[in-house]
This record gives C-alpha cells, sequence and structure tokens, in this order.
C-alpha cells in the first residue's frame, strides 16, 4: 500500500461541558436529567466507540491492560515493567469541564443516574408489550431497550466512573484531554484579573485530581479570548488553546500561514483556530448533515405523546412532560410538522452516518491536498464541536465519529487524525501573533453574553471579585470555620460565573432558572460576607452549603489573594 | 447540550429551537390507560377547543403525581437561599466590557457623597452640573502621517459625553472604530464645560474586524514537553535554529481576510479562497531575531501554586 506523500493534520476537538446542576434538595430535579441525557446519548457511546477505537488498533496482545482492569493487585503482571505503548493511528483531543467531571464523579449524581437508566430500561419493556401490535414501533422500542440496557451495563463496569475511564483512553494515548475553566466561565466578562485567574488555576488543580497530571492544553469556554489570557496561561504551563476563526486571521502581526497552522503568543503559549468548512459541515442547520431527513428526530418523544396515565413514572413528579429518549421518528424532511414526521430506521441511519462520514473524509482530503500546495509544512484542520452533538442532538453522531476514526486509521489515510499537542511536537517553530478578542459565539464577539436580557449579571459579579479578593487579603490566617466560610465563598462566586446562565437567558430556554442559579449563588456569597466580616459565621448553614454546593472540596480561597 | 449549552453554535440552535410536540394535546391522544390503573382526569378526552387543562386541573394532576411518586411534601418549592440582589452597592463606579467591534457596555453608579464631593470641586459651578459619562477614545492606525520608511501611524483622540439621567444604570454606547481604546468616567459637567470626575472604568480595547496588512514576523520555537504532563514543565523558547522556507515563500495574493462567520477561504479546491485567508504566506523572509521577551527562558513565571 503506497503512502502518500502530502498529508495533512486534522485535529477533531470535542468540548464536553455542562453546568453543575446538583439539588439534594430535591428528590427529582428537572434540569439535572440535562447531566442523565448527556451521559446516556454521548458521554458513554463516545466512550465505546473509541475505546473500540484503540482496542482495534493493536493485535490481541498488542496493548497492556490498564491499571485495574483485568489484573489482580500485585501480580507478576504489574511488578514487570510496562512495555512502551504504541501509538495510536488516530487520535482526538477531548475538554471535560471541571463542572462536567465534578458531576460525573458525585456519589449522588451517579446513583440518581443509575436510577435514571434503569427506568429507561423498564419504561422499554413497557413499550415493547405496549408496541406488540405494531410491529415497526416494537421493533424500535427494541432496539431502544437493547441500547439502553448495553449502556446500563457498561456503566455498571465502569463502575459509574466515566472520569477514570477517559482517563484511562488518556493514558493509553487515544485521547488528549484539556481542562477549560473552573466553572467555565466566559473570561472576557471577568473584571478582575485575579477572577480570571482563579478560574484557571482552580480549573488546573481539579484536572490533576481528576486525571493524575497536569493539564497541557485548554479549552477556553466559548473559544473567549481578550487580551493577557495567554500570560496566565503560561503562568500554568498551558501550552494551546483554540479561538475562532478570525481570533486567528485577525490577529496582530497578520499570521503568515494563515488558519491553518498554529501562531505563538509571545508568552509563549499557542492559538489554533476553527476551520470554519468542517464546522459547517456538521454544524449548519441547513446543510449540515444531521438535518438529513433519514436521522432521527430529537423533538418527537413519547415524552409528549403518551398519555399521561401511561407516562407519568417516567416523567416530572408535577406532570411536566420531558423527553425520555425514547424517540420514533425521524427527521423526514426540513420544516415538517412533528405530526407529520415518519417513522425511523436505526439501519438506514447507520448507513448515512457512514457515508456522511467519508464524505467528510473525503472533503478533508481534498482541503488537506489544496492547503499543503500552497504551504510548506503539514497543514492542520482543527475541527472543534461540542460533544453533545454527537449523540444528544444528534444521535447517529457517535456512528459519524467512529467511521471517520476508521477511514483516518488506515495506512494510506491523507488525513492524520493527531492532536494539538501531536502537531506542535512536529512543528515546534511558529510565527509570533498577537490574537484579537473573539468567541465563537453568534457574531464572534461577546454579544450573547452580553445582552439585555443578561447584562444585570455582570455589577454584581464584579462586586463580588472585588469583595472576594479584599476578603482573601484580609484573612490570611483564618479559624478553621471562616477559612471553611471563605471557600464556600469561592465556590458561590466561580459558580455565579458560569457562562451557561447568561446564554440560558440570551436563548431563552430555562431564564428563571439561570436567573436563580446566578441570584441564589451571589445571595449565599453576600450571606457569607456579611458572616465573615462581623465573624458570626452560621456554622449549621454553612455546613448545609458545603453539602450542596460541593464543587470542588479542596478549593482554597487564597488563590484570590494573589 | 441540552437547553443549557453554552456553546452550541448559532445555526444549529435556531434548529434546535422548534417547538416541543404540544404536550396538552398528546395528553388528549389516548383516554385508555393499558396498565389498568385509574386514568387522571388530564387523561379524559376534551374538545380541541378546551385542549388546554384548566389550572384546577393542572394543580390537581401534579398532586396525584406527586403522590404516585411520593415526593416529600417539605421539599422547598423555590431555589434555596434565593434574595433580591441589592440594587446599589455604595460604591463610585463605572465598569465597561465590550460587546463586539462596536458596542460596547457600560454601567455605573454613583453615590450621594461622591456627588458632592464632585460638586464641591467645581465650586460655584458646581451647582447646574449634571452628571455624565465621559468616553475618552484612542483611535490607533488612522492614515499614517508621513511617507516612505518614516511613515508613523497616526493616533487620534476622541472626548465624549453622554448626560446620564440616573445616578446608577446600565447602557450600550456606539465605538467610533473597531480596535479603538476606550476608557470611560462617570462625574459632574458644568454649564461652563469643566468635568469633575467620581470614578473611572479600567482601559478596554474595542474588538478587532478586519486582518491586519502583511508585514514581517518574528518565529518561535518553544520546546515541546518531555513527559505527558506527569511533571510540571514550564514553557520554554529558543530561538529558531534553522531558515524556515515560509518566511520566503511569496507572498500570498492580498486583500482582507474572509469576514466572520463566512465561509472558510482556502479550505478547498470546491471554495474558491476568500481573498488573502489561510493560507497567506507572509512577505520576504525576515531575519530570525526574537522580540522582546520571546526568548526568555522559562516563559511561564511557575506561580499559581500548583506545586
Amino acid at each position: 500500500m503506497e503512502v502518500p506523500t502530502q498529508r495533512g493534520h486534522l485535529a477533531l476537538v470535542l468540548h464536553a461541558h455542562l453546568p453543575f446542576v446538583r439539588h439534594p434538595e430535591h428528590r427529582y430535579f428537572l434540569e439535572e436529567n440535562w447531566l442523565y441525557e448527556a451521559i446516556t446519548a454521548t458521554y458513554l457511546p463516545l466512550y465505546q466507540i473509541l475505546r473500540e477505537a484503540l482496542d482495534s488498533s493493536y493485535p490481541a496482545s498488542g496493548l497492556p491492560a490498564r491499571q485495574g482492569q483485568g489484573q489482580g493487585q500485585g501480580t507478576i503482571g504489574e511488578l514487570l515493567p510496562r512495555p512502551p505503548r504504541p501509538r495510536p493511528p488516530v487520535r482526538l483531543t477531548m475538554s471535560l469541564s471541571p463542572p462536567l467531571c465534578s458531576m460525573l464523579r458525585d456519589g449522588l449524581l451517579k446513583d440518581r443516574y443509575h436510577d435514571y437508566l434503569s427506568r429507561l430500561c423498564r419504561l422499554g419493556e413497557e413499550e415493547v408489550v405496549r408496541n406488540q401490535g405494531e410491529p415497526a414501533l416494537r421493533r424500535l422500542a427494541e432496539f431502544y431497550l437493547a441500547r439502553f440496557t448495553e449502556l446500563l451495563n457498561l456503566y455498571e463496569e465502569l463502575h459509574g466512573d466515566l472520569v477514570a475511564a477517559y482517563a484511562g483512553l488518556q493514558d493509553d494515548g487515544i485521547l488528549d484531554i484539556l481542562t477549560s475553566c473552573a466553572t467555565h466561565a466566559y473570561l472576557p466578562v471577568l473584571n478582575e484579573p485575579a477572577a480570571q485567574r482563579a478560574q484557571l488555576v482552580v480549573a488546573v488543580r481539579h484536572y490533576r485530581e481528576c486525571f493524575g497530571r497536569f493539564p497541557r492544553g485548554i479549552w477556553l469556554p466559548e473559544c473567549g479570548y481578550v487580551d493577557g489570557i495567554d500570560k496566565l496561561l503560561a503562568e500554568l504551563d498551558l501550552r494551546y488553546f483554540f479561538l475562532d476563526a478570525h481570533g486567528l486571521t485577525y490577529a496582530r502581526p497578520r499570521p503568515p500561514l494563515g488558519l491553518h497552522a498554529p501562531i505563538f503568543t509571545r508568552a509563549g503559549v499557542a492559538a489554533f483556530g476553527r476551520d470554519l468548512l468542517s464546522s459547517k459541515q456538521v454544524w449548519s442547520a441547513s446543510e449540515g448533515y444531521p438535518g438529513d431527513g433519514i436521522y432521527r428526530d430529537f423533538y418527537r418523544d413519547i415524552g409528549f405523546d403518551r398519555p399521561l396515565s401511561v407516562i407519568a413514572p417516567y416523567i416530572h413528579p408535577d406532570g411536566i412532560r420531558v423527553h425520555t429518549g425514547y424517540k420514533y421518528h425521524r427527521v423526514t424532511g426540513p420544516r415538517v410538522d412533528l405530526a407529520d414526521k415518519q417513522l425511523y430506521d436505526p439501519v438506514a441511519a447507520v448507513e448515512r452516518a457512514r457515508e456522511h462520514a467519508a464524505d467528510f473524509v473525503r472533503k478533508r482530503e481534498q482541503q488537506m491536498l489544496w492547503l499543503a500546495q500552497r504551504m510548506d509544512r503539514s497543514p492542520v484542520v482543527v475541527s472543534p464541536y461540542d460533544a453533545e452533538l454527537f449523540g444528544h442532538w444528534w444521535f447517529e453522531g457517535p456512528e459519524f465519529l467512529r467511521e471517520v476514526l476508521r477511514l483516518c486509521a488506515r495506512p494510506d489515510s491523507v488525513v492524520q487524525l493527531r492532536t494539538a499537542a501531536d502537531y506542535l511536537a512536529e512543528l515546534p517553530v511558529n510565527a509570533v501573533c498577537e490574537p484579537a478578542p473573539s468567541s465563537w459565539g453568534e457574531g464572534g464577539y461577546s454579544a450573547v453574553w452580553i445582552d439585555s436580557s443578561n447584562d444585570w449579571i455582570y455589577r454584581h459579579v464584579h462586586h463580588a471579585e472585588t469583595k472576594m479578593r479584599e476578603l482573601a487579603r484580609a484573612h490570611p490566617s483564618p479559624s478553621d470555620l471562616c477559612r471553611r466560610a471563605l471557600n464556600q465563598l469561592l465556590r458561590e462566586l466561580l459558580l455565579s460565573q458560569s457562562s451557561d446562565w447568561a446564554f440560558i437567558m440570551k436563548t431563552g430556554t430555562a431564564v428563571r432558572y439561570a436567573t436563580d442559579r446566578v441570584k441564589s449563588h451571589l445571595s449565599r456569597f453576600h450571606r457569607l460576607t456579611r458572616e465573615i466580616e462581623s465573624e458570626t459565621i452560621d456554622s449549621e448553614w454553612l455546613a448545609d452549603l458545603e453539602s450542596r454546593d460541593n464543587i470542588f472540596p479542596d478549593i482554597d480561597y487564597k488563590v484570590y489573594a494573589g | 447540550m441540552a437547553p443549557s449549552s453554552a456553546a452550541e453554535p448559532s445555526d444549529q440552535r435556531a434548529a434546535n429551537q422548534t417547538a416541543p410536540p404540544d404536550s396538552s394535546a398528546a395528553e388528549l391522544s389516548d383516554g385508555l390507560d393499558p396498565t389498568g390503573t385509574v386514568p387522571l382526569e388530564a387523561d379524559a378526552p376534551e374538545s380541541p377547543a378546551t385542549a388546554e387543562p384548566s389550572e384546577a386541573r393542572r394543580r390537581e394532576r401534579a398532586r396525584r403525581a406527586k403522590q404516585q411518586n411520593g415526593i416529600a411534601p417539605n421539599e422547598p418549592s423555590q431555589m434555596l437561599d434565593l434574595c433580591e440582589l441589592p440594587e446599589t452597592y455604595g460604591r463610585d463606579e463605572v465598569g465597561i466590557l465590550t460587546k463586539d467591534p462596536q458596542w460596547y457596555f457600560v454601567y455605573w453608579e454613583v453615590t450621594k457623597s461622591g456627588e458632592a464631593t464632585a460638586r464641591e470641586q467645581l465650586g460655584p459651578s458646581g451647582g447646574g452640573a449634571r452628571l455624565v459619562l465621559r468616553l475618552f477614545t484612542t483611535l490607533l492606525g488612522g492614515p499614517p502621517s508621513g511617507t516612505g520608511a518614516g511613515a508613523t501611524t497616526r493616533e487620534s483622540r476622541e472626548l465624549r459625553d453622554v448626560p446620564l439621567p440616573h445616578p446608577h444604570g446600565r447602557k450600550y454606547l456606539e465605538a467610533p472604530r473597531p480596535g479603538a481604546m476606550v476608557r470611560a468616567a462617570v462625574g459632574l459637567l458644568s454649564v461652563e464645560g469643566y468635568f469633575a470626575p467620581i470614578a473611572h472604568s479600567a482601559l478596554v480595547r474595542m474588538p478587532l474586524q478586519q486582518a491586519a496588512p502583511q508585514t514581517s514576523v518574528e518565529w518561535l520555537h518553544v520546546l515541546p514537553p518531555r513527559s505527558q504532563g506527569h511533571k510540571r514543565e514550564r514553557i520554554v523558547a529558543v530561538p529558531p535554529t534553522v531558515q524556515h522556507e515560509e518566511r520566503s515563500l511569496p507572498a500570498h495574493e492580498g486583500g482582507p481576510a474572509a469576514p466572520v462567520g463566512e465561509a472558510p477561504a482556502a479550505a478547498s479546491p470546491e471554495h474558491e479562497p476568500a481573498p488573502g485567508s489561510s493560507p497567506a504566506p507572509g512577505g520576504p523572509g525576515q531575519p530570525a531575531e526574537l522580540g522582546e521577551g520571546a526568548a526568555t527562558t522559562p516563559l511561564g513565571h511557575g506561580s499559581g501554586g500548583l506545586g
């Protein structure tokens, strides 16, 4: 087989993030379903295909077993030096945001998720019986039941620890896991440098807890960049980040190699720019693959279709209808009314996903060959997506990815599926340019997060940032109770800074919830401030807060004192 | 992701805004309960005209559903610790954030004591002074002054006063040009034109909206890390040891880069490249000279207390 002389790097970057939503004070909380749906539709399926891609890359005995799997403690096999791992032929980049990792590792949410998935299986069993008289629907119910049962088994096999599972993929070389900001704050709207820095420091520490190593790259939330962020990244030895295309093409001076090579900032941090064509092929509502009529429709769901008497145990206890995951219809066509959707055919959809994957890889080949003729080095096409696109919004997305991985793993593939770190290791000399302030939000700047629907947030958050700095500096050696209060103060501030709240307010999806979250975190911040300043800390209430907003258990408020 | 996805590109978001199925209508599609349990009132057939259940029926349905699912009656009815946030903070301040290349957002608060102090500063003129937002704008990159090698980029400054009707609030203002540097001050402006500042904002740079002209660039060699992140490694840069061909590539056809949000240039043979976007090799080769600070080793200052 002839190996092509001209090759290009494709850097697929999957950004996995959800805001921290955990409500132990409620037995059922609607917004917690965001996590459960995403685990089911995206995080478990992505783990499956990455594990499969890894296993299929080696002969049966080629890859040593991972620690803690397949070998007992202290066996001779563990005492022997591990043979050097061969490098997988395909490598992906994935960010797992700190709030997401925190939720995936949380005992309460893990138990609740297990119950959720078990309920889905029970619903599937009921659906199979209910659809006995309609073979097409029964087959679909059986399809979902088999799928959810498989995922439940996988979740149990992983002991519910998806973070450890993904860490294993990183250890085995198929994945480079990025960190993100502590609570996914959009850095351009934070006021104090200490606030930006705290988001990064807390994230890096948390990454070490989760993955047992230092992160080398970061996904800046919303690709939000403003002057000075690169220096903060360099302080933490974060070597690369990602910008939307214009963050790189509008850089000063003009990047000589254009969009398809990284730049270095003066601080020595590399910035990679998003390739718009490959993004559009997947993202675009009108032209993107997920809009194909064969694919499963997201909105038509039996949670809305079935009579309440049937579906009540599987929706909100107050009778609010929710998505269950049992969706029997396909997109059918543009602007087709939900009632007119046709039945879904999983086999045809998988076939179409593979065709789309082949088309995607073919277009990358053409793109890279075209670029290679105009560059004296391998181009890098950076294609970042929300991880939740694959599976949650686009049900067949994981199948698409599976096929992309397979095609790119061929020895004769022009498209080399690699990470940003791989590219920098191979091509460590790059032009020095100052990235342009930008984001990947609508309009390319901050208009999503600074809008009449959400701009009321910032004055309050900025005040809290200033107060946090003042209190951190005023308490270099606090009592144990005061230290706990200061740490909780920082947790509440960080949680109020999540970019998700402003985004939700702008898009009008769960506005009440987002508004209440910002207000409640800041209300807690204000009460804690009063109690710290007056030395009247309510230890019982503090303990309650610590148990509810329990993100970053080892947080240190002194990060704000620097 | 879900209703909260913070990073869902706009076109996909639009696609996802399709209305969910009409749940009330769906509830009426089947009044029979194959499980044999007592049907809820909402499941009883209704005429299409009354498809939306009444409030009383909603409450009853919720009550029954709660009973079925064993929800504790003492669960909080709203988010815990939820309070209204303060209207004011008792601080003189003005904050500024850039929204996009054309617009920026400001918020301000002026206390009574801050206003009184400013009035005092104005002396006799203070009586009729009014509250304004004074905007200081520095425009860089205007038409160059001079010609040839001695040409320098012109820098101009603008000053604008915006009357403020209230002692606290928020507002959007238009920037004179992308890339401008803007600072705001809130203060009192006398009828004679004297300005007494009460609070200043930070200095912000409006985002750029076009590619820079092609000029020479510096090159940097950042040594790749030796470990896989298992130990901390600072970012270390060294001067490039070899001349790089890209620095001697002929200049690419020039012109501005593709506007934000448009299809990328030079992406595939199927798409004609937009002028000047990727790849856009730079001008003639430049000496391998590192800029100030670029060759310091290590670049990272190693703080952060990550030990």
